[in-house]
């Protein structure tokens, strides 16, 4: 008797490459199913509410925008690269300080601002940049001078309570990268006849470029989104975005203009942002 | 160009004495290569030349000008680094012409001594690309073009061929050495390699737990190694230790029955160390001529193949084990004699 051949059933074969595919997938869906909640559907919705006010669809709450806070806008966009230049410039020289000395005490008090709650650091600047606040009396003593002007409620007092806040972040990030770049990259700059000024302006910053660019994109965001800030220790006018938005929803219930300030915040750190893309695409075709 | 001088030089890091009072010359033109173990302190006795390690004590002289405590960017010293350190942001033409723009040179100035520096190592036409466009070996030629352009008073080689592959490094050390001797620079080269540094140095320093263990030039300090250690770091692969016996003519050390005499200072029962190296071992007694040489007996225990040679371990009937290469096939087991000339055997 001849052996029966083996009958070959059909089955489902799932390839390696798509179970990975499905594992994957079911690992990164609680991160998108939150980034889609939390992030993409209230920015759609605030970019078509945007569009939507009384008199129809339109670019009216952007014409309305403009004629009412033109000026916040530009004072917005003023003190925020105010801030983050200063803060390029303080982070930058900390962390150039702190790569070529090792100072504890300066690496630990550098950072406790990043610990500070916004409202708490708006509120401390407020009593130290006050007219009888502590900055001040200080000065007074010193200096034997009265009745000193007080830089809280003024765009200086809130550039510096700005600038307080947001560099220990970006300190964190460039010594970082500072740190990562090896010795003899520094020593073969000083070997040629360079100094150290010269070895972090033209060899750390440039080398460490992409951080540097990431931790000015972050502190540009956080600047020019911060409510707590503008409102303890801002000047009363002109004013930050943040603020006329709140203002917009809480007193006037008027979300099409304040969706409006929103989106024109978000194409201002979009322009910035894709400086960066720009630049990092080029740098990895390089 | 420059005399080198350094003059009871010590560093220390915490209780480990990485540079202990050492003392050198090197003269104008010469290639002194600093040879060493890891953790000998050759690479902070190159750090201290170009100003990167404050020293504890002592003085580095170039010429008559003392540079102990000057900045490392006012020293005109350039280094070649382990890992080249080319920037990468800059192309090569930028790190070659970086210490000529420092230097405040013109442009037109500059455009020329990078085309000689490049020309010098053979990159004519790579100056547009970036360090990691280039290979291990066009880079290395980078570091040395953009330390050359500036003339420095000393070249300073840390180690430069390490990260190559040993084609590349063997060829490479012949064209720093014919580079070097065209410049006449003064040239202090860091290395681990024993051959590297014997074969490219008019000078060869030895370090080990940052002392001078012995200085001299390339064929001396080979043939006449100063102690065990300078022997053993050198290529002799055989170190035996052994004791000293006594009997009415004096004291003697056996090695495969061969009565060898014990230097001067050592007493009975003392132990001294036995050096030679494997490949200067015949076993043709007539080959060493009219020379004295030892006779050593003993029996072939382990064998392998080298290529060329074989290499044989020899046990003695003093219990000490013997390595030497022979070019002649020989069967494990077999009893055999070995000659070697009294002057490559020694005695510490």
């Amino acid at each position: 008797m001849q052996p029966r051949a083996a009958v070959k059933r059909p089955s489902i074969r799932v390839s390696d490459g798509q179970r990975e595919a499905v594992s994957g997938l079911v690992l990164v869906l609680p991160a998108l199913l939150v980034l889609c909640v939390l992030y993409i559907y209230p920015l759609c919705a605030s970019i078509a509410g945007s569009f939507v006010s009384d008199e129809g669809i339109g670019l009216h709450n952007f014409a309305k925008a403009f004629t009412l806070y033109g000026t916040d806008i530009l004072f917005t966009i003023g003190i925020t690269i105010i801030t983050l230049v200063l803060v390029f410039v303080v982070a930058v020289l900390t962390a150039s300080f702190l790569r070529f000395r090792n100072w504890p005490f300066l690496n630990f008090v550098y950072r406790l601002p990043l610990f500070i709650p916004y409202l708490i650091a708006g509120h401390t600047m407020r009593v130290f940049l006050a007219p009888h606040g502590i900055l001040n009396i200080l000065i007074s003593r010193v200096t034997g001078l009265s009745d000193l002007p007080g830089l809280a409620f003024s765009w200086i007092g809130l550039v510096i309570t700005f600038v307080w806040k947001q560099f220990p972040l970006a300190t964190l990030l460039i010594l970082g990268a500072f740190q990562s770049v090896e010795d003899s990259y520094i020593e073969a700059s000083l070997n040629l006849g360079g100094n150290k000024v010269r070895a972090v302006w033209e060899i750390l910053l440039p080398i460490c470029r992409p951080t540097v660019l990431v931790a000015m994109v972050l502190t540009f965001v956080s600047t020019i989104g911060c409510l707590t800030i503008p409102l303890l220790i801002g000047p009363s006018k002109p004013v930050m975005l943040p603020i006329d938005m709140a203002f917009r929803i809480n007193y006037m219930g008027d979300w099409g203009v304040a969706n409006a300030l929103g989106v024109i915040s978000y194409l201002i750190v979009i322009a910035l942002s894709m400086y960066y893309l720009s630049y990092t695409v080029k740098k990895e075709d390089a | 160009m420059a005399n080198l001088t350094i003059r009871n030089l010590s560093k220390s890091y915490g209780a480990v004495r990485a540079l202990d009072n050492v003392s050198l010359t090197v003269k104008e033109g010469k290639l002194a290569a600093v040879l060493g173990p890891s953790g000998s302190g050759k690479s902070t006795l190159v750090r201290a030349i170009a100003g990167f390690v404050r020293c504890d004590s002592g003085e580095i002289l170039l010429d008559n000008r003392n540079i102990t405590h000057e900045k490392p960017e006012l020293r005109n010293t350039a280094m070649v680094f382990q890992n080249y350190a080319l920037w990468p942001h800059m192309t090569i033409y930028q790190n070659i012409a970086y210490g000529l723009k420092l230097r405040k040179k013109s442009p037109e100035e500059i455009r020329e001594k990078v085309q000689w520096a490049l020309e010098l190592v053979d990159l004519q036409g790579l100056e547009d690309r970036y360090p990691k466009q280039t290979s291990g070996g066009q880079q290395q030629r980078v570091a040395l073009a953009r330390a050359l352009v500036v003339d420095p008073e000393i070249l300073l080689l840390d180690e430069p061929l390490s990260n190559l592959d040993a084609k590349i490094r063997y060829r490479l050390r012949f064209e720093i050495k014919k580079l070097q001797k065209r410049l006449n620079i003064t040239t202090i080269y860091i290395t681990h390699d024993q051959e590297e540094a014997l074969s490219i140095a008019d000078q060869v320093i030895l370090l080990n737990n940052g002392q001078i263990q012995q200085e001299d030039d390339p064929e001396s300090i080979y043939s006449s190694p100063n102690n065990p250690f300078v022997a053993e770091f050198l290529g002799a692969s055989n170190v035996i230790t052994a004791d000293i016996l006594e009997d009415d003519q004096g004291l003697y050390v056996l090695l495969g029955g061969a009565r060898l005499p014990v230097p001067r200072g050592k007493k009975p029962h003392d132990k001294v160390s036995i050096i030679m190296r494997a490949d200067e071992v015949s076993q043709d007694r007539e080959a060493l001529g009219d020379s004295s040489f030892y006779t050593l007996k003993g029996r072939i225990s382990e064998q392998m193949y080298l290529g060329a040679k074989r290499r044989y371990e020899v046990a003695t009937g003093e219990g000490h084990t013997l390595l030497v290469d022979l070019e002649k096939r020989l069967p494990t087991d077999a009893d055999i004699e070995l000659y070697i000339h009294r002057d490559k055997l020694y005695i510490y």
